[in-house]
């Protein structure tokens, strides 16, 4: 279970050496913000309740992240998430398979 | 989709729409709770150290491994979402494997985690591809010349992992200890094991 505060308790953050030290994968915080795992945890839930295929999830995150990536040439994963609210002209750009070609795949 | 919903900071966004969905019955807050504590604290590189120390150490585990990616990690306990079809390439110093998702942030979780913040990046997903030798000097791994690089696409079908070279000077270490050499960078690619 989580702590009184959960998710949205500042200490969640701040607390980085102690016994209460959030988990961290290689030194790095798994959630950079309270909102990823809410967002996360959401994803996951209704993939399990049968209400959200993974496959149409993913294709959906590709099509943000392609139209994104196509207004913001120069832009990072970081602010991806935080401005592609913000800016609508993020819409309506090429799809990000066309901008890139996946590498051949090794036959293992 | 634009809305004007799109607009709202993502981390009102989330709430918004988590509330709803707990409040329609959709989902429920242990559930979520549960994928983001496990995510947190239960899954993580470590589990992927686990596979690569065995398999350093046991030849016809490492030969299973390389067979059936999944179905030997599977064996050590480790399942779940994204772990569907794991393939494990083993690195060499002639050749080095080096893994990207070039179109969103597919991972095998089951042996990673969640991947890190750099990985999610598009400089990081379209780079690695057109120049991977100078993407990895820059993460501090400079390969000779004569090592080959191979780029690899992780993707809901196949989602990849590297075997890392077996450093030397660790050959009387335990399993245990090997565990603890391997990092989740060398299992991305982007480093490779130092010796201990």
């Amino acid at each position: 279970m989580n702590a009184p505060g959960g998710h949205a308790d500042p200490a969640y953050l701040l607390d980085s050496s102690g016994p209460a030290a959030p988990p961290r994968d290689n030194g790095e915080l798994v959630f950079a913000a309270p909102w990823e795992s809410r967002a996360f945890g959401l994803a996951l839930a209704l993939n399990e309740a049968g209400l959200i295929e993974w496959e149409d999830f993913r294709r959906a995150l590709i099509r943000e992240i392609g139209a994104w990536e196509a207004a913001h040439p120069s832009g990072r994963a970081g602010t991806h998430r935080q401005r592609q609210g913000a800016d609508r002209s993020a819409r309506g750009g090429r799809p990000c398979r066309d901008a890139r070609r996946p590498p051949r795949r090794p036959r293992p | 989709m634009t809305t004007g919903a799109d607009r709202i900071d993502p981390a009102l966004r989330a709430e918004a729409l988590a509330s709803l969905l707990i409040e329609r019955g959709l989902v429920d807050q242990a559930t979520m709770d549960n994928f983001i504590k496990t995510y947190e604290q239960s899954v993580g590189p470590m589990n992927g150290a686990r596979v690569v120390a065995r398999a350093w150490t046991d030849p016809e585990y490492e030969e299973r491994l390389l067979a059936d990616g999944t179905a030997a990690i599977a064996e050590m306990g480790f399942k779940g979402p994204q772990g569907e079809h794991i393939v494990v390439l083993r690195n060499t110093p002639q050749v080095h494997h080096v893994v990207v998702c070039t179109l969103c942030s597919c991972y095998p979780w089951p042996v990673l985690g969640l991947p890190p913040s750099w990985y999610k990046d598009p400089s990081y997903r379209s780079r690695i591809v057109r120049e991977p030798r100078a993407v990895l000097a820059e993460f501090g791994l400079e390969l000779g010349d004569d090592v080959e690089i191979r780029v690899v696409d992780s993707s809901s079908e196949v989602r990849y992992m590297v075997l890392p070279v077996r450093p030397a000077g660790a050959e009387r270490l335990s399993e245990d200890e090997l565990a603890a050499l391997v990092t989740r960078d060398a299992m991305v690619g982007v480093a490779e094991v130092a010796a201990p």
